[in-house]
């Protein structure tokens, strides 16, 4: 992280440091020492972790009951506390299937298209950004325009029209949402691209004959990486959100699979009268996870924001 | 032209103007106007002048790095100008540039070796250990130790950064460099290690440098030619000791006097040059130093002084003088 | 430190009196000293020059001499005296700052308000902090444009900043400096970054504004240049001390501290052909790892052992010298 040392040499001390240790070391050293001061992103990290290992651990944790049993005679069994028994802790829907279970398998849904879609959007975002920012040109107005009405097209109406074409699916839902979301890399890839390259160093780069691709791969997203993966874990809330809307709509993850924002969808008839529960569980997931990877993507800007981190590594007295 | 031998590379009455919207209006730059240079093989010609003066747009234009609006770029005998960028590509082999600032002139991201190594990856094919000890040898003939390769730019000071800098600059064997004010970010004690070092390179690898820079000092100090430029227009060209001793155009005598100098004894009172600079996006008709020039005459502000042989390889654009 | 307080020379009056000052600042590897335990006096009628090259601490010092360190440094010790007043309290500062001492900076983008004209920025500095009152500012103001030497003032006082070029900037920021009849100016590198005439320019009128008025200057600068044509008195800093004070001439003719001797063995000149550069060997301290002897002992020729243990002190070795390196008899030890 050069721009550190170079904002403490503005005027005391350049950074002449022959025995400095190997930037990854102390970069990891800063985001811990870092992390440490920060209590929204620690509340971020154990949210998001938790989120994640449920998420890949759910059918192999103890106890968790299978999430598709149905049971008529257990439906609508109330959590523990509301008069409900240990056998079905968050208690059950209107089917008796068992509330936790399904939360976890919605967590695996809700992990499985956020995460690939943010992948899939960041990598042809990206890419798209790249090009379009250090050709310029045609391709770069050509670029801009599509990220422009991809802006100004509503993702929802896309979700419908592809689910009148293809049926409604899991693998839709990540492209839709792939879709509404990769112009948000480009138009950020391409403004810091704009800046990177009237650097010295990719004039000089180019100055030495390297092709265009090469300057891209090397020189150019490595200088990216940091702003994008913040941006990522951003559109990872908003496709969380996604996933949960569409199948809220009947156009993602069809039943038996579970999935929070069907749960929503199919417990809304019982909200008022003996099923509150169902609703409030799936609600309560999903505003918790958002708001933890919002923490998350809140406390990695500040991390990135050079002088923001300097102040806070140096100025707060540690934990 | 102005080189006693054949040039290594020449410009002939390059311009090179550009569009700049300002506001909303397109104004034209004139960066650079009929600007001609030779430099001889082994020869280091200082290019100095003040911002605006279009000495960074020659050096680039030299480079082929930005196309000339009008005139040539010629490299040992060969019309470059209208090259096809693959055709350049195989070219950049030859030309190399030093630039100011060594902090932004190296990737952040990447460690010393691939920087200095990309020259290699692109025009070569060594690969392997064969590179890493061209690598090696490249650091050690800058100063500094093979193991810096190890290492990402922020490890360095400036002045290691700018021989880390040279080193890539120099991976090729380029016969031309440009150093583009490539002292001026350094700390003086810094400067004058790498002014010694460019000088000893010019001798041990067999370099020419076109050394771009507003230090008068210097220029002088590396200089076998100096060539003075003000708002695109060539004024004043010579050897070391025409400019120094026997400055002849109004604007170069103004320039050297302005320089202070280090040593209190030296202090004396001449009269500062009256005015600031004028625009390159509006340039005055006539002699472009019209506006500033104690003498001045009615011609200057009509007619462009054209560049008159006044003594052997001595070149001055003025009226009066 | 040393035992007799420096000697500013001639009979002039003391005006301002920096002991001992010392700025720290927290880094990852602890308390590092931008300014360590730095003496110095300006008499009146004087022009003293500070000159180091970055990470010296010479900008430090002069903020930290009106109070103002930038966050989170601060003062650790010392004191700062304006005519016996201690301008490190804060009442004291209030009325000394921008009044009896002005500053000049190196960019005036960052001084002057960019959404302001220089006209009202003026009026604005001449009702608060002079109180003059309705006309007498306006012509004030213009007799300032005018002293600092800016054509068709009434004109330019409807101008902003950012219409104006480099060296016309640095003008209204003088004026802006002169508006309270400053007894000393402090001018950071005032002419870094214009070009080589525009400099010229400057340094020239700041040069008669100080005879003219009186004032005295106290000129932060990287440029031996400018210090050897404008300052009758310099001090040479190195890694956050002063390392040598001298009179102008004996400072050039005979540089006693092997880093100021390595210094103008640095800079070619542009009156005649000198011989090689020397330079100075080796790298600029990174300041987290300030040896606890000679900052300069790891790039000096002359070092030997004693000059790891601890910082040699400031003492003076001839009239009106000083010097801190061991190498260096003190006058009347030798």
């Amino acid at each position: 992280m050069t721009a550190t040392d170079d904002t403490m040499a503005s005027e005391a001390g350049t950074g002449a440091a022959d025995a400095a240790p190997p930037e990854g070391v102390t970069v990891l050293a800063d985001l811990r020492s870092h992390l440490r001061k920060s209590k929204a992103g620690i509340s971020g990290i154990i949210i998001c972790s938790l989120f994640a290992l449920v998420a890949i651990l759910g059918p192999w944790l103890p106890l968790i009951k299978d999430p598709t049993k149905q049971s008529l005679p257990d439906r609508l069994t109330p959590p523990v506390g509301w008069g409900g028994t240990w056998a079905h802790p968050l208690g059950t829907d209107q089917l008796g299937r068992d509330i936790l279970a399904r939360l976890i398998d919605g967590a695996r849904i809700s992990l499985l298209v956020s995460v690939t879609a943010v992948i899939i959007a960041a990598i042809l975002g990206t890419v798209l950004g790249l090009v379009a920012g250090y050709i310029g040109g045609r391709i770069d107005t050509l670029i801009v325009s599509a990220a422009d009405v991809q802006m100004a097209f509503p993702g929802v109406l896309a979700g419908l029209i592809l689910v009148a074409a293809f049926g409604p699916s899991v693998w839709l839902v990540i492209i839709v949402v792939a879709i509404s979301s990769w112009m948000v890399f480009t138009r950020v890839g391409r403004n810091l691209v704009l800046t990177l390259k009237t650097s010295l160093f990719v004039e000089a780069s180019e100055l030495s004959g390297t092709p265009s691709s090469r300057v891209m791969w090397r020189h150019l997203l490595p200088n990216l990486v940091s702003s994008l993966i913040t941006l990522c874990v951003l559109e990872l809330a908003a496709a969380i959100l996604a996933e949960s809307a569409f199948a809220f709509l009947g156009f993602g993850v069809q039943p038996p699979r579970s999935s929070w924002g069907l749960m929503i969808q199919q417990g809304r008839n019982y909200v008022t009268g003996d099923g509150w529960w169902i609703v409030t569980f799936a609600g309560l997931a999903i505003a918790i996870v958002v708001l933890g990877v919002n923490l998350l993507s809140l406390w990695l800007q500040s991390f990135n924001d050079v002088a923001e981190r300097e102040q806070i590594i140096l100025e707060r007295p540690g934990a | 032209m102005n080189a006693p031998v054949t040039p290594l590379v020449e410009s002939r009455d390059v311009s090179v103007h550009y569009t700049r919207w300002v506001g909303s209006r397109r104004r034209t730059v004139y960066a650079l106007d009929d600007f001609s240079i030779a430099v001889a093989p082994g020869e280091t010609v200082g290019l100095v002048g003040e911002s605006g003066c279009g000495k960074s747009t020659a050096g680039r234009a030299l480079l082929g790095a930005v196309k000339p609006t009008k005139g040539q770029v010629i490299f040992e005998g060969r019309d470059v100008t209208d090259l096809s960028r693959r055709n350049w590509r195989a070219m950049r082999k030859n030309v190399q540039m030093i630039f100011q600032d060594p902090y932004s002139a190296l990737n952040p991201k990447i460690k010393i070796r691939d920087s200095i190594a990309e020259p290699f990856l692109v025009h070569t094919r060594k690969r392997g250990a064969e590179l890493d000890a061209a690598v090696g040898e490249l650091l050690e003939t800058v100063g500094m130790t093979a193991g810096a390769a190890d290492k990402y730019p922020h490890a360095f000071s400036g002045g290691q950064r700018q021989r880390i800098v040279i080193a890539r600059a120099l991976a090729l064997h380029p016969s031309f460099v440009v150093a583009d004010e490539a002292t001026a970010a350094l700390d003086v004690s810094i400067q004058a290690q790498i002014v010694n070092l460019l000088v000893e390179l010019k001798d041990t690898v067999g370099l020419s440098y076109l050394f771009i820079s507003h230090n008068l000092a210097v220029v002088r100090h590396v200089s076998d030619r100096v060539a003075i430029m003000y708002l695109g227009h060539l004024m004043e060209i010579g050897s070391h000791h025409d400019i120094y001793e026997n400055p002849t155009h109004p604007y170069s005598k103004a320039l050297l006097s302005a320089v202070p100098v280090p040593d209190p004894t030296t202090r004396g009172n001449h009269e500062p040059l009256k005015g600031d600079l004028p625009s390159p996006m509006d340039p005055p008709k006539g002699c472009r130093f019209n506006t500033r020039c104690p003498l001045a005459v009615d011609q200057c502000f009509h007619e462009r002084p054209p560049l008159t042989e006044r003594s052997s390889g001595h070149l001055v654009a003025c009226w009066v003088n | 430190m040393s035992g007799a307080s420096p000697n500013t020379g001639g009979s002039t009056e003391r005006l301002l009196e920096v002991k001992d000052l010392t700025v720290g600042f927290p880094t990852r590897d602890g308390i590092v000293r931008g300014v360590d335990r730095l003496t110095l006096n300006v008499g009146s009628h004087e022009r003293l020059g500070v000159v180091g090259e970055s990470g010296s601490g010479k900008s430090v010092m002069g903020l930290a001499i009106l109070g103002m360190v930038l966050p989170p440094g601060r003062i650790m010790g010392g004191s700062v005296r304006w005519r016996g007043e201690d301008v490190l309290d804060p009442a004291v500062a209030g009325r000394v700052r921008g009044r009896e001492i002005a500053m000049i900076f190196q960019d005036p983008m960052v001084s002057l308000n960019p959404l302001k004209t220089v006209g009202s920025q003026l009026r604005e500095l001449l009702k608060r902090r002079v109180g003059l009152q309705g006309p007498a500012i306006r012509r004030r103001s213009l007799e300032l444009l005018d002293m600092v030497g800016i054509a068709n003032a009434g004109e330019r006082l409807r101008a902003y900043a950012y219409e104006l070029s480099g060296g016309m900037r640095q003008r209204v920021m003088i004026a802006t400096a002169l508006a309270c009849e400053p007894t000393l100016v402090i001018a950071d590198e005032p002419t870094t970054g214009l070009d080589v005439t525009i400099q010229d320019q400057i340094l020239a009128l700041l040069h008669d504004l100080s005879t003219e008025l009186g004032m005295s200057v106290l000129m932060i600068t990287h440029d031996l240049g400018v210090v050897a044509q404008f300052c009758d008195r310099v001090q040479v800093m190195y890694a956050g001390r002063i390392v040598e004070r001298a009179p102008i001439n004996e400072m050039f003719a005979d540089p006693q501290h092997p880093y100021s001797l390595g210094l103008l063995h640095s800079v070619p000149r542009v009156d005649r052909d000198d011989g090689e550069l020397t330079g100075i060997p080796g790298e600029p301290l990174d300041r987290a790892r300030f040896p606890p002897g000679c900052a300069f002992e790891p790039r000096c020729s002359e070092a030997r052992g004693g000059c790891r243990d601890a910082p040699p002190p400031l003492l003076k070795t001839a009239d009106r010298r000083w010097v801190a390196c061991y190498n260096r008899p003190a006058e009347g030890s030798a």
